[in-house]
């Protein structure tokens, strides 16, 4: 087949010392930045741009590539073993995988989600070989209209997110939603209750809130209890995933491939949307839902699967439409441009070896990253054995680090140390931060498709329910929050009277 | 007793610093000492980040020292902009300068901490980064004059994917709804390449965006520039008419790059980079990587006349944006 013939070429490209040179600094460089908590793949990628001039675009795209998807790998370590998320991809890792370690089980939650990134990473460069073009045309048709829909479906299956109360977590919704209003209106640029502080005019940074709300609530917590017991169980019950971890993984793992991508491909959504669904997926069909933030495997296995595949799945559109997905995807389109490519329809022709090169270099930088980090998990779970109250310094220290660097402003770390409070009371009062994190995330993407809408429509409401994609959603939507009324023995229903 | 040794202490502390101060002016030659921090108000990844990243290396070694840039998004500019200019005036603190914090977030934006006239020192202007009216290669609309008689006829029966009110594809649509007399309705996304996906899904009827966002588009043939705003014609893009060609001269507002720093800065750093970045913007090489960006055309201007063109563009949008429609 002329694909494998052409995959064979790839290879081929990527098999020179130097390109596997390289794509073995890219997934290096992109482990650490994903185990940092506050650097993105965006700000590598930026501070890597001017060496990449004097490398041919081969090496480059592989070297910018390998940044993107080995961040995916690095940044569940963090979550896992401090309650830090290392990217905002890797939020939701936190609330199993965390709950994992605490329980001496560290290693088989780095383990899989190390396996996880590399299956998903493997089937996701098949499905972009062969998916590519059909679906980056699917990707554009998604307007105003369908992301606001796809929002509202996002937001009502928000509420499966849940551990305890529903009630509280429709207020931890409400929380998050009334906090996304702040800042410069992007449409009209009003300022909205920023009080005159220019850091304030881009919003509540989405990195500030969430190391606050997990990584310096859990140190007061647990600084509190210290003295009276462990916090981390300090025998550790196996290095690997065993055969039982497997067989409950295996299903969220391709799951969440197939979400990730899917997702990802979407130009403008966040790799942290597919991580939610994942995560809100598997607990959906876990037998188990209520076990879920205690420390089970899938919560771990399909969300991390799903970061992994939406970062090949952002690749879709760019490489072939040209058309950048989001700060990383626009510096990798500005290198190729710079080395006189043109990204685009037009690549995979004029420059077969870029194209085919990257995407071998996809699977070789996958299994670079798989033999990279396997040997890693026994040091990494090494940290956990220093004595807690030599260990939150340390934390607390990589929190405030993550905060500043993000905007390289001091006052980002005023705003962390305020959601760190905020989330010790939080966690004292029995309320979960992952829907308000989500709503942080989604309700100003929904106000502005909203009212994108509406300037394409002059007002009319019908184009929410005249285009098939948007209309789809809606309805789905619709259903999930009926459901509760015709199913007898729900789950939902037992959860609102749990909680009052 | 303690009084004294406390007023002795500010004393000597006081002479300390202006001996420095006067020993960092007196030495310009040998500035710069330790690395520059080039703060650029974007966050990685737009078009002013790729340029600097691009560029600084050539600057870096043109100047003798070492340029590091870091990034510090919000506000549309205004917050990195805001801490350079006050900062220290040692020259170890200088900023991109781009026309948008500099000209229309004073306007626009209530509380900009700093005078763009009074409170910053220009040292050059590098590049401008020109904007084009874009529709699709199917679009019924194939010049300028056709899309004006169309949207004549239709009041706002068209849209156009602009960025947020106060940028400047944004302002540039507004002007040319006012001169052309008609209403083209506009509809903000948050970044250029979001502006051009909705274009290329046909969400948007036409768009205004910059040349590099767009540059593969039209070369891959699946979308078309009506006209740039550009005072002359691009040399990458030679067929595309300037909106001054069509008569709509005061719509061809374009974006400028520049560097700047805090208020005070010594008159001998600033012209040691001038020069500096007067010498770099003449080497092929670094043309061919600006030009390589699609749309980004190398205009180099000293400090002052940089000053002059962005505090006229100021007094004009002073005067012009609480008319335009969109902000009442």
């Amino acid at each position: 087949m002329e694909v494998f013939k052409d995959l064979l070429f790839g290879f081929s490209v990527v098999l020179q010392p130097m390109n596997l040179l390289y794509c073995f600094f890219g997934v290096l460089i992109g482990t650490l930045v994903g185990v940092l908590p506050g650097v993105g793949p965006a700000a590598a990628l930026s501070l890597l741009l001017p060496v990449t001039f004097h490398v041919p675009p081969v090496s480059t795209i592989i070297l910018l590539a390998g940044i993107m998807y080995g961040a995916m790998y690095g940044g569940s370590t963090t979550s896992i073993l401090l309650n830090i998320p290392g990217e905002a991809a890797s939020v939701v890792t936190c609330l199993d995988g965390y709950q994992m370690a605490r329980k001496g089980r560290a290693g088989p939650a780095l383990g899989i989600s190390a396996f996880g990134s590399f299956i998903a990473g493997t089937i996701t460069i098949f499905m972009l070989i062969f998916l590519a073009p059909p679906l980056a045309n699917f990707a554009l048709k998604f307007g105003p209209p369908e992301y606001f829909a796809l929002m509202v479906l996002g937001l009502s299956i928000m509420v499966y997110l849940a551990r305890g109360s529903i009630v509280n977590a429709l207020i931890m919704v409400c929380f998050g939603l009334i906090l996304g209003t702040i800042g410069l209106d992007q449409m009209t640029g009003v300022p909205r209750f920023i009080y005159k502080s220019t850091t304030l005019m881009d919003g509540i940074g989405l990195i500030q809130v969430v190391i606050g709300l997990f990584g310096v609530s859990e140190v007061l917590i647990n600084v509190e209890r210290t003295f009276k017991q462990e916090i981390f169980e300090t025998k550790m019950k196996g290095l690997l995933p065993n055969r039982e971890d497997w067989r409950r993984s295996i299903g969220p793992i391709g799951r969440g491939t197939v979400i990730g991508f899917f997702l990802g491909i979407i130009p403008g959504m966040s790799v942290m949307i597919p991580t939610f669904v994942s995560y809100v997926v598997e607990k959906k069909l876990s037998k188990h839902p209520e076990r879920f933030g205690t420390g089970m495997i899938e919560g771990v296995a399909g969300p991390e699967s799903a970061n992994n595949a939406a970062s090949t799945g952002t690749l879709v559109p760019t490489l072939s439409l040209g058309i950048p997905t989001g700060a990383a995807t626009a510096l990798l389109l500005g290198a190729l441009m710079i080395h006189g490519l043109r990204p685009g329809p037009l690549l995979i022709q004029e420059a077969p070896d870029v194209f085919w090169g990257l995407v071998a270099s996809l699977y070789a930088g996958n299994v670079m990253l798989l033999v990279l980090n396997l040997p890693l998990i026994g040091l990494w779970v090494k940290i956990l054995k220093i004595p807690y109250h030599f260990l939150f310094s340390l934390i607390l220290l990589l929190c405030i680090i993550g905060s500043y660097i993000t905007n390289n402003n001091p006052y980002d770390v005023i705003i962390m140390v305020i959601f760190g409070l905020v989330g010790y009371l939080m966690k004292k009062f029995d309320y979960e931060a992952a829907p308000l994190v989500l709503a942080l995330v989604l309700g100003p993407m929904m106000e502005k498709a909203f009212r994108r809408s509406l300037m394409l429509s002059e007002g009319g409401f019908g184009i929410f329910f005249t285009r098939p994609i948007s209309a789809s959603f809606l309805i789905m939507a619709l259903l999930i929050l009926l459901s509760p009324l015709f199913l007898k023995r729900t789950r939902l229903r037992e959860n609102l009277r749990a909680g009052g | 007793m303690k009084k004294r040794t406390v007023t002795r202490k500010s004393f000597i502390l006081c002479v300390t610093l202006v001996c420095l101060l006067w020993v960092g002016s007196s030495q310009a030659q040998d500035y710069p000492k330790s690395p520059v921090q080039i703060v650029i108000p974007f966050g990685p990844g737009g078009l002013t980040d790729i340029f600097w990243r691009s560029t600084s290396e050539f600057i870096a070694s043109n100047i003798k020292g070492t340029i590091v840039l870091v990034n510090k998004p919000g506000g549309g500019g205004v917050v990195g902009t805001s801490f350079a200019v006050n900062a220290k005036p040692d020259g170890y603190t200088l900023v991109s300068a781009n026309s948008d914090p500099l000209t229309i977030s004073p306007v626009f934006t209530p509380n900009v901490p700093y005078d763009p006239e009074k409170d910053v020192t220009y040292i050059a202007k590098l590049a401008v980064m020109a904007f084009g009216i874009a529709v699709l290669n199917d679009s019924p609309f194939k010049t300028l004059e056709e899309l004006v008689a169309f949207a004549k006829a239709n009041p706002k029966k068209l849209k156009s994917g602009v960025m947020g009110v106060g940028s400047t594809p944004h302002t540039i649509l507004g002007v040319f709804n006012r001169d052309a007399k008609v209403e083209i309705s506009h509809v903000p996304f948050d970044s250029g390449g979001e502006t051009v996906t909705n274009l290329l899904g046909g969400h948007t009827d036409l768009a205004v965006v910059s040349l590099p966002s767009i540059k593969s588009q039209i070369l891959s043939g699946k979308t078309r520039i009506l006209a740039v705003c550009s005072p002359k014609r691009l040399p990458d893009f030679p067929e595309f008419p300037t909106m001054g060609e069509k008569g709509y001269k005061k719509s061809s507002i374009a974006t400028g790059v520049g560097l700047a720093g805090p208020k005070g800065l010594a008159p001998a750093i600033v012209s040691k980079w001038e020069e500096a970045i007067e010498m770099t913007l003449k080497d092929p090489k670094v043309i061919a990587i600006i030009e390589k960006l699609g749309g980004v055309v190398v205009d180099f201007k000293s400090g002052e006349g940089y000053k002059r063109e962005l505090l006229a563009d100021l007094a004009t949008f002073r005067e012009l944006l609480p008319t335009l429609p969109g902000k009442k």
